[in-house]
């Protein structure tokens, strides 16, 4: 629904219900804090931007076209990679294959001790593992500045104030005293 | 109330299962990058779906393996996919600018 649907206002809202499926199977599943965490970034940030850029611009609405289709053969081949691959991997583990584990951060011991989100936060400020901190930060950041720097644009046909040319304005050269004689 | 270990054996029994769901997720992101291609919004709202799926692969074998790392992953590809989508609409703006529309066959324009 989400690719098919004609509208992508639309679009967006079955993208908003996704979002919130995966996040109640999360919670579902025990890991809250990522539950959360999606709600909040994805439909709060992701999808509502989204929403504001699809009602600034408008959109012709494109019919499907048999001319979409000239693209199949080519991309059905890169379609079908990733399905075959999630699909081996799939009855490769159903098949009861041992998996050797080098190093683990045991889950179900820790919760059961301390929440889910008392056991990311202790892992994340770890010493091993902050570095995934910083570098997400930094990926934020970087983020920040490139949506800022692309979309900022400075418009030259607006007359605009110039504060420093106000303040420095001086009222003796900007006004004149005249003698009108009368008659 | 499920109980910890309920949760321990319901992960290893049933959690696999969740690979469908995660799987037909990035597919339905497949087609809609590979197959329709509408508009370039449309396909950044696949890529999400990509993401999102990658994002339940990694839980998903995190409460299998047992292993907590892979929550922390999770939470590092939410963090690149907030980023991109946020460059990705900047870039999409500033396109439909220039050009004054957002279709994607109309993008080999770029080529010059």
């Amino acid at each position: 629904m989400v690719i098919n649907v004609k509208n992508p206002v639309y679009s967006i809202i079955f993208l908003i219900l996704v979002f919130i499926n995966i996040a109640g199977l999360l919670i579902y599943l025990g890991v809250e804090f990522l539950g959360m965490v999606f709600l909040v970034v994805y439909i709060g940030a992701i999808a509502v931007l989204f929403l504001f850029v699809v009602m600034m611009i408008n959109i012709r609405y494109v019919e499907l076209t048999s001319k979409e289709l000239y693209y199949l053969p080519i991309n059905g081949f890169f379609l079908m990679v990733p399905l075959s691959l999630e699909l081996g991997f799939y009855f490769y583990f159903n098949s009861g294959a041992d998996l050797d584990i080098v190093t683990y951060q045991g889950y179900a011991s820790g919760i059961s001790v301390l929440g889910n989100a008392h056991l990311l936060g202790i892992l994340l400020y770890s010493a091993k593992y902050s570095p995934i901190v910083i570098f997400s930060a930094l990926i934020l950041l970087v983020a920040m500045v490139g949506a800022i720097v692309l979309t900022l644009t400075k418009r030259f046909d607006v007359r605009r104030q110039d504060p420093f040319d106000q303040i420095i304005r001086d009222y003796k050269k900007a006004t004149q005293m005249y003698t009108i004689e009368s008659k | 109330m499920i109980t910890i270990l309920d949760l321990y054996q319901f992960n290893h029994l049933v959690g696999l299962g969740f690979l469908d769901l995660s799987t037909t997720i990035f597919v339905v992101g497949c087609c809609g990058i590979l197959v329709v291609r509408k508009n370039l919004i449309t396909l950044l709202m696949s890529l999400e779906l990509l993401l999102l799926a990658v994002n339940l692969n990694f839980v998903i074998f995190s409460l299998y393996l047992d292993d907590m790392v892979g929550q922390l992953f999770a939470l590092m590809i939410l963090t690149v996919a907030a980023g991109e989508s946020a460059i990705g609409l900047a870039i999409i703006v500033n396109h439909y600018r220039t050009s004054g529309e957002v279709s994607v066959e109309t993008l080999k324009n770029l080529k010059g």
